[in-house]
This record gives structure tokens, C-alpha cells and sequence, in this order.
């Protein structure tokens, strides 16, 4: 029961701090759940972003779903993702019914410029971290800047590059290596 | 019955966005519009808002929305509708992953997809810094140097003292609320 309100907490302070959506997401979730928390390796969290990104729904509540199911079973799955969601919801409705959807108040954006700014930062020391953790071979080094280029100079749908990514990996690993063996024997 | 009709045209979209948070925009202003529920304008403004709320911007939306429909329950209902797809769906992929655990096709698979799903982080923090630190996110040379020296400090910070991020963030706002608020870089 401690843990499973752990598991809820941790993720109601992520989804209470998380400006900016999905990817600045990611950075804050290696930082709390890989390095502070370690629930996660940082190989194990790249999985689920990239299952993430190929399952529909958003990648905040499929890591919350992943993570809590890890765990605690299916009751840890559902806690994690309402402690994800519930500061958006009391947030939003908090907004809404003494705003009025305004929120155009120039001292709160000069705030959220500033955490802007911070979240790019944040975006990049996570990239800089699973880079060094996790591409280690040429191949890997090469598929990143390929994508990389790809996504800035075609805007290519990303699980197109996900899928490519696999298939290449796949084909080069086990298909054509079994192919010659056969062809040879 | 409007509670049913929220709950299903939530639960739709979160079946069928890939993707992830930005990515999800277009089909719920579809569903928005064609249910009559708000006009284009009403929804970019919603969408600002969001991003300026923390945590998903799906869920942002879902709540705005739900909320506007259908009062405070109408909040709760399409959140839930949006999250339920990425519960249950994670839920049995994670089981299947289990049963193929050593699989050399599923070694090879999460093999290729590592540096693809950096490369996307990564484009993904490109985006997030064109529209914070350039005067125009379209021209590359309009640097505001307020906002990228704040950044690289950021960066410099959270790299180098391995600074809890959530502390981060909220240093950042309150940075951002004298420079760019009080001071009026």
C-alpha cells in the first residue's frame, strides 16, 4: 500500500511540473523515475517511449501505465496513471472556473518563458544522457543522425522512422545472416 | 445523454492518436468541430492554454473541453475516456513483452529503435527551442541571446550538479518572471 502510494505521488508530481507535453515528459521522467527513483533503467525507458510512440494515447500515461504495472500489477498501472493525470484535471477546472479560460496575464507568460527556456534544457541533458548510455556502435550513431536529418529536412511521420529503425536492425541482425548461412550450407 | 457522448469521443481519440501529445491536435479539433461542442478560435486558444498548464496537452484538452460540455463531471469523464485506451492497451502489450522475453526478432527490434527514438527527443527539443529562444521561429538567425544564455545555463546546471528538475523548473519560472516580467528583457 506504501508503495503503491508512492507510485501515485511520484507521478502526480511529474504531471503537476511537466510544462510543454510529451518529450519535455521524457526528460523529467529519466531524471525522477531512472535516476532519483530507480524504477527504471534508462535502456528499459527508451522501450517504452519508443512503444510509446507506436501505441495510441499519450507517452506520459503509457510510461505511468508501464511503470505502476511493473510493479504493483494492474492496480499499480491505474494509480500511476490517475496520479499522472490528476493535476492536469484539478489545474485545468481550477483555470476554467476562476478564469474563464483566460490566461493571458504578461507576468505569467514571462514565467512560462523562463520555463521554456528550462525545458529545452531539460530535453537536451536527457538526449546527451540515453546518448551516452545507449548508442555505443557506429550503427547507432548513424541511425541517430540519420533521423535526426530525416525529421528536420522531410517531415516524415515518426513512426514511420521507428518502424524503419526495426526492420533495418532486424533484416541486418537475424534475416540476412540466417539467409547466407542457408545459402551457404 | 452528453456524459456518454464526451466519454466515447474521448475514448476514440486516445484509441487512435499516435504519437503523442502535439500529434493529437488535429483529430480532436476534428472531433471538436464536428460535434459542435467549439469554433476553431475557441480551440487554438484552448491549445495555448494547454501548453502552458502542466501536464499533457491531451489531457489539458480533454478537461477544457469536458469541462465547457459538461461541467466538473464532464471534465472527469473525457479525461478518463482519453487516458482508458493507453491503460488497457499497454496493459496487454506489457503481457505479451513478457512472454517473448529473450526472443532474438524482439532483441533486434528494441536493438534498432534506441537511436531512432533519441533522434526524435532530440528534434523534439529543436522544436521546443525554435519557438523559445528565436525571435522567429522560422529564421535561424534570430537568436534572442536573453533566453539562450538562460538556456545553456540551464543546461550547464542541470548537467554538470545533477540538480532535481522539478527544483529546476520552478527556479526557472521564478528567473523568468524578473527578466523577461519585472526587468522586460
Amino acid at each position: 500500500m506504501k508503495f503503491l502510494f508512492d507510485l501515485f505521488w511520484t507521478f502526480f508530481k511529474l504531471g503537476a511540473v511537466t510544462f510543454g507535453g510529451g518529450y519535455a515528459m521524457i526528460a523529467i521522467l529519466e531524471d525522477i523515475i531512472c535516476t532519483q527513483k530507480q524504477w527504471l533503467e534508462k535502456e528499459e525507458l527508451l522501450d517504452i517511449i519508443a512503444i510509446a510512440q507506436m501505441t495510441p494515447g499519450t507517452i506520459a500515461i503509457n510510461a505511468a501505465t508501464f511503470v505502476g504495472f511493473k510493479y504493483k500489477g494492474v492496480g499499480g498501472a491505474i494509480a500511476a496513471s490517475i496520479g499522472l493525470v490528476m493535476p492536469s484535471v484539478i489545474i485545468v477546472t481550477v483555470i476554467v472556473l476562476l478564469f474563464g479560460a483566460e490566461l493571458s496575464n504578461p507576468l505569467v507568460q514571462a514565467a512560462f518563458t523562463g520555463i521554456r527556456c528550462c525545458v529545452v534544457a531539460l530535453i537536451m541533458v536527457a538526449v546527451v544522457r540515453m546518448y551516452k548510455d545507449s548508442v555505443k556502435e557506429n550503427w547507432g550513431r548513424l541511425a541517430f543522425l540519420i533521423s535526426v536529418l530525416l525529421m528536420v529536412f522531410s517531415g516524415l511521420n515518426p513512426i514511420g522512422l521507428i518502424v524503419a529503425g526495426a526492420a533495418i536492425a532486424m533484416l541486418t541482425q537475424l534475416i540476412i545472416p540466417k539467409w547466407f548461412s542457408k545459402k551457404l550450407a | 445523454m452528453i456524459y456518454l457522448e464526451l466519454f466515447i469521443t474521448y475514448f476514440k481519440i486516445g484509441l487512435f492518436s499516435f504519437g503523442g501529445g502535439l500529434a493529437m491536435l488535429p483529430l480532436i479539433e476534428h472531433e471538436m468541430l464536428s460535434h459542435g461542442w467549439m469554433t476553431h478560435a475557441e480551440f487554438m486558444n484552448i491549445v495555448a492554454i494547454s501548453q502552458m498548464t502542466p501536464g499533457a496537452i491531451a489531457v489539458n484538452c480533454a478537461t477544457f473541453i469536458g469541462l465547457k460540455v459538461g461541467g466538473v463531471p464532464g471534465g472527469i469523464i473525457a479525461t478518463t475516456g482519453l487516458a482508458m485506451p493507453s491503460v488497457i492497451v499497454i496493459l496487454l502489450l506489457t503481457q505479451l513483452l513478457a512472454r517473448i522475453k529473450e526472443h532474438p526478432m524482439k532483441k533486434a527490434f528494441f536493438f534498432g529503435i534506441k537511436p531512432v527514438t533519441i533522434g526524435l527527443i532530440f528534434y523534439a527539443g529543436v522544436m521546443v527551442a525554435q519557438n523559445t529562444i528565436l525571435l522567429n521561429p522560422a529564421d535561424w538567425l534570430s537568436v534572442d541571446w536573453v533566453k539562450f544564455v538562460l538556456t545553456g545555463l540551464c543546461f550547464l546546471v542541470l548537467y554538470r550538479f545533477k540538480v532535481n528538475s522539478i527544483m529546476m523548473i520552478g527556479i526557472s519560472g521564478v528567473i523568468g518572471l524578473v527578466l523577461f516580467g519585472f526587468m522586460g528583457l
